[in-house]
């Protein structure tokens, strides 16, 4: 395989499918964009042709035979590209901390997409595995590694099929394997199937899954980037940022970067559900309005009130009705506490207890805890249990008090975001619904009528 | 209670994670495929792992009872996994679940003692659009009601 076949590959495809990929299922075409899911819902998933004649793997092909490995990281930092799992971690960064010393390295490619709500990556997966495989493969050209996992869960079979096809298919095109496109770049990729946990989407419990071990958190440091995956330097990223890797490269920082606002460049897909008319996944720019999205997932539903947008399930951050002009972007949820998360948003309506939901969250996270450290394992337990004697009507202010103090404990203790993230829940569910909380302890009202049976 | 398995059934498993123990991140791959084999990873299998993978049996049955979808016991017939996830649950799903444990007697995440139904909590199935979700026997269901999942549970 060479650029030549490459475009040879492109130009017949192009010519076999006529105007198939004229195609635009978006419903709002001001203001959906088509950049991570460019491919999904038009290419056929099984043909890697149909990637190829889409510009697939020319970014591969620009990358390793035009550009040093320091160049690839460059462009994606300067891109301002920040990894789509929730957290926005600059991706340029994290793949600069990688060491420069030549060595077995790892990528894993974290598809575990724990977060409930959110079928982003699923979706990339089904719809266009070859972008992820791309993008993996120049991660893996950029810091030096010649291998990468999929960490897929277990609640994916289909994805496992597709996954394996492209591999297998793009190894027989040379674009993975051996010597990739001539060069003296190897890169392999397997797609390894989680259990059921939702702390594996954790770095350092999907590295500790992997080895055939219980998916424990480990303690840092050391850093995946140091030693990670069988004690090797191991760059971890979610589908979504590796799968738009290959156009930035291909198109560059400034063409990614026009799309969103300073400090959120890009795009982001978001599942949107809860009762809503229409649930669905749309791509939008970042800086998007809470109400926006609203409005593309049809309006509330039953002409219902808007009460409460989550993102991040089971480890929940809120915004209330009076946020529902907040620009969707890194920043300005940072500053309260609020997850963007890695695209599942929950939008609520004035029937919700916020107390229950909240109460579900932290139990599901206390199910959740792999035990491994005391704050985590002991404190999410108290938290529900409080949580718990507010919902039956037998808690006190003073129960509050010691909630909002052990949610904080917890975040600065846990030895890992799941943990840690129950101080952000009950910090958003006070700054957002404090009053509904109150009512609950001092009237015994539930608006909603879900709690006091 | 003892599990019996066929003596051919058990050889190709050994065969295959035979394989498996030559790649170090094989064991859970192992794991997996007894569950799939058998429809669960009994302390009988767990020997048998822990034997090519020179584990001990407490560390296997230490992954065993860590992830949800390993199970030490044996499955029932009928597999139904109702998803509890956030957008499931805020669109009741508790309450199909009860009427599921009700119809199947069986409690969540166990098996009924006729060994016909294993009830599943799900969590999150990547269908929220279209919650709530079950799963029967490998089949999704979408926007479950109450009725709707009495009537497809007769159909088993
Ligand atoms: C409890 C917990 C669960 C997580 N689950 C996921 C997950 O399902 N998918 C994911 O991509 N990242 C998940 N993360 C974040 C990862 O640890 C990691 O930061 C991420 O994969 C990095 O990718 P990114 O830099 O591309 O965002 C989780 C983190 C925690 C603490
Ligand atoms: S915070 Fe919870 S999930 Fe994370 S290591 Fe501690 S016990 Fe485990
Ligand atoms: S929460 Fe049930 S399918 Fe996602």
């Amino acid at each position: 395989m060479d650029i030549k076949l490459l475009k040879k590959i492109k130009d017949d495809t192009l010519k076999r499918v006529g105007n198939k990929f004229d195609k635009d299922y978006r419903t709002n075409k001001e203001k959906e964009v088509r950049i991570v899911l460019k491919n999904s819902y038009v290419i056929d998933k099984d043909s890697i042709d149909e990637y190829i004649a889409r510009d697939g793997y020319f970014a591969l092909n620009k990358a390793i035979t035009e550009m040093k490995p320091e160049e690839v990281t460059e462009v994606v930092k300067d891109s301002g590209l920040k990894g789509r799992s929730g957290g926005g971690f600059p991706t340029g960064l994290k793949w600069g901390f990688i060491p420069k010393e030549k060595g077995q390295k790892y990528i894993i490619c974290n598809a575990d997409e724990g977060e409930s709500a959110a079928t982003i990556d699923g979706v990339l997966m089904r719809q266009d595995p070859h972008s992820v495989l791309e993008g993996m493969a120049l991660a893996g050209y950029a810091i030096g590694a010649s291998k990468g996992y999929i960490y897929l869960r277990y609640e994916y079979p289909v994805c496992l099929e597709v996954l394996n096809k492209a591999i297998e298919d793009a190894k027989e095109k040379g674009l993975l394997g051996k010597k990739i496109l001539g060069t003296d770049f190897d890169f392999e990729v397997e797609v390894f199937r989680g259990a059921g946990a939702y702390v594996c989407g954790e770095e350092s419990a999907i590295i500790n899954s992997i080895e055939g071990n219980r998916g424990n958190s480990k303690s840092k440091p050391p850093f995946p980037a140091v030693k990670g995956l069988f004690s090797k330097p191991t760059l971890i990223n979610n589908v979504e940022t590796l799968s738009v890797v290959p156009q930035i490269i291909l198109n560059g920082a400034d063409w990614y970067k026009s799309t969103g606002i300073p400090g959120s460049e890009g795009s982001k897909v978001f599942t949107l559900t809860g009762h809503l008319n229409s649930p669905k996944t749309v791509e939008v720019p970042l800086g998007i309005t809470i109400r926006e999205l609203i409005e593309l997932g049809g309006g509330m539903r039953d002409n219902r009130k808007f009460k409460a947008f989550v993102t991040g399930s089971p480890n929940v951050t809120m915004l209330g009705s009076e946020d529902i002009d907040l620009p969707v972007a890194f920043p300005e949820f940072k500053e309260r506490q609020v997850m963007v998360g890695s695209g599942g948003v929950v939008i609520l309506d004035d029937k919700t207890c916020m107390v229950d939901f909240t109460h579900f969250n932290v139990d599901l996270l206390n199910i959740e805890s792999c035990g491994r450290c005391t704050p985590c394992r002991v404190g999410t337990k108290r938290a529900a249990q409080l949580l718990e004697k507010i919902k039956e009507g037998s808690a006190s202010l003073k129960d509050l008090d010691k909630l909002i103090e052990l949610a904080e404990h917890l975040r600065t203790a846990s030895l890992c975001g799941l943990g840690q993230a129950v101080g952000m829940t009950m910090h958003t569910a006070m700054n957002s619904f404090k009053d509904e909380f109150l009512a609950h302890i001092n009237e015994h009202e539930c608006a909603a009528g879900k709690c006091f049976k | 209670m003892k599990n019996k398995f066929l003596p051919e059934q058990l050889a190709e498993f050994e065969k295959s994670i035979a394989e498996n123990a030559k790649d170090q991140a094989g064991l859970l791959k192992s794991i997996h495929l007894a569950q799939k084999v058998f429809g669960g990873v009994p302390v009988e299998i767990q020997r048998v792992i822990g034997k090519h993978h020179d584990a001990s049996i407490s560390k296997i049955s230490g992954i065993v009872t860590f992830y949800d979808y390993f199970t030490s016991d044996i499955q029932g017939k009928n597999i139904i996994e109702v998803c509890v996830g956030t957008t499931c649950y805020v669109q009741e799903a508790n309450d199909i679940l009860k009427k599921v444990c009700e119809i199947t007697k069986c409690e969540p995440n166990s098996t009924s003692r006729n060994k016909e139904f294993s009830v599943v909590i799900g969590r999150c199935l990547g269908k929220c659009e279209l919650a709530p979700n079950v799963i029967i026997n490998h089949k999704t269901h979408n926007k479950v009601t109450i009725d709707k999942v009495t009537e497809l549970l007769k159909g088993i």
